[in-house]
């Protein structure tokens, strides 16, 4: 019976760890998530020339959709700008690069076809392997967590028995 | 915020708004300037847009996508989604003589677009009992626009439907109102171009296009060939001032254009059906 309630308690430990890395987590997949919404308007311009609002409206991530990204982008703001600028206030503050992807709010939308390309594709590739790295650095904490979490539970285990 | 009266609302033509410089109100009666208590002033006394404001309008009339109207702003025109207009100038860059960008635009002229279903309606039964060629002439602003839309609704609606086609260059013939019509168009190109894919690929009873002038005759004659009955408009006060344009006048003697309709505005307001 001891012996089952010690290998329960490392095991919660375990998937305390795993939680708390977790939550630290949601930053990248928003990350990743906006690399999807800026491929996806490249191509739309690039292709089609599909209007802002209506690439906004057709793309969907389910991480950017739980933080509210998508609905304040398609909140019917006068402007891509306001609606780029509210989109980017519902982000996890440790976005990689936030500072940058909410400066070329003012910018979308309001040159030609090449400039917003450029304008996007630059982001793209500066944004690409800042969040490969959080990535990293992520999996090697939530690996950590996990340790951490399940050596905390054996020292529980020891001390209640 | 300028309220306007319903009577003056329905009467307007078009909104001229100008960075720094006077509104305008374009009637048949003229020209109108308001001031900012809503009445009926001089240009001197009249409200102006600011830049920013204008941006702002610029933003709206391209749902924030300038680069999606890159073409057409080149060509000095925004088209809307109900089928009207916008008509935008400023500072532009140049290269090599062509306009390669507008840097900044600093006048927009909204047009209202207006959909009457029967302003074509007398040339349209002509038309059903003999399929001739077209041309529409008035001078700007005349309602040019406004007939080939009646007239485009009026031959494809109905038991005996032709098939259509439009050449909608500037993507104003069609408004949402249309929705049951069997109209094949081409917007966003040439007319040319448009005209000349329409003959060859949708096999049209009829083709239908706004403001003909330099370009694209040579097509429209090709399609007239192919047994197709050509609508056209172009600007021009009279026949002869028509006549001394060099490829409307080819067109006309070649026999693409066998009938015409000038159309009034003001007093005299009315479309005059005449044998070219």
């Amino acid at each position: 019976m001891k012996l089952f309630a010690c290998a329960v308690i490392v095991a919660a430990g375990w998937l305390l760890g795993g939680m708390a890395a977790e939550s630290k987590r949601a930053a990248y997949y928003q990350a990743r998530g906006i690399l999807r919404l800026l491929a996806a308007l490249r191509a739309g311009i690039d292709y089609a020339r599909t209007d802002l609002f209506s690439a906004f409206a057709r793309f969907s991530d389910k991480h950017l959709e739980e933080c509210g990204f998508i609905s304040a982008l398609n909140s019917g703001a006068v402007s891509a700008e306001k609606a780029w600028n509210a989109a980017c206030d519902t982000l996890s503050p440790n976005v990689p690069m936030l500072a940058e992807i909410r400066s070329i709010g003012p910018m979308l939308g309001m040159s030609d076809a090449q400039t917003q390309t450029e304008l996007i594709s630059k982001l793209a590739l500066r944004l690409e392997p800042r969040v490969e790295e959080s990535g990293r650095e992520l999996r090697a904490k939530a690996s950590n967590y996990r340790i951490l979490g399940a050596l905390m539970g054996c020292m529980a285990a020891i001390i209640i028995y | 915020m300028i309220k306007l009266s319903p009577v003056l609302a329905s009467q307007i033509d078009e909104i001229r708004l100008r960075a720094g410089r006077p509104m305008s109100l374009t009637t048949q009666k003229g020209n109108l300037f308001i001031d900012p208590q809503s009445r009926l002033c001089g240009p001197a006394d009249a409200v102006s847009a600011t830049e920013s404001e204008l941006r702002e309008c610029v933003a709206r009339l391209t749902r924030s996508s300038v680069y999606a109207y890159e073409e057409c702003i080149r060509r000095g025109f925004i088209p809307l989604p109900d089928g009207s207009r916008a008509g935008v100038c400023g500072e532009t860059v140049c290269v090599g003589g062509a306009i390669k960008s507008v840097k900044v635009i600093d006048s927009v002229s909204l047009r209202v677009s207006r959909f009457i279903p029967d302003a074509a309606r007398g040339v349209c039964a002509a038309l059903r009992r003999e399929l001739l060629g077209t041309l529409v002439y008035s001078p700007p602003g005349g309602g040019k626009t406004t007939f080939l839309r009646s007239a485009a609704y009026l031959l494809s609606t109905g038991r005996e439907a032709l098939r259509v086609g439009v050449a909608d260059e500037r993507d104003e013939l069609i408004t949402p109102e249309m929705s049951a019509c069997t109209i094949d168009r081409i917007s966003g190109c040439p007319k040319a171009l448009a005209v000349e894919i329409l003959t060859r690929t949708m096999s049209p009873q009829v083709i239908i296009c706004d403001e003909i002038g330099v370009s694209g005759a040579e097509e429209l004659l090709a399609a007239a060939n192919s047994g197709v009955c050509i609508i056209a408009s172009c600007h021009g006060a009279d026949i002869n001032e028509i006549m001394s344009r060099p490829q409307i006048a080819a067109l006309i003697k070649s026999g693409v254009f066998r009938r015409a309709v000038r159309l009034r505005r003001g007093e005299r307001a009315g479309s005059e059906l005449h044998t070219l």
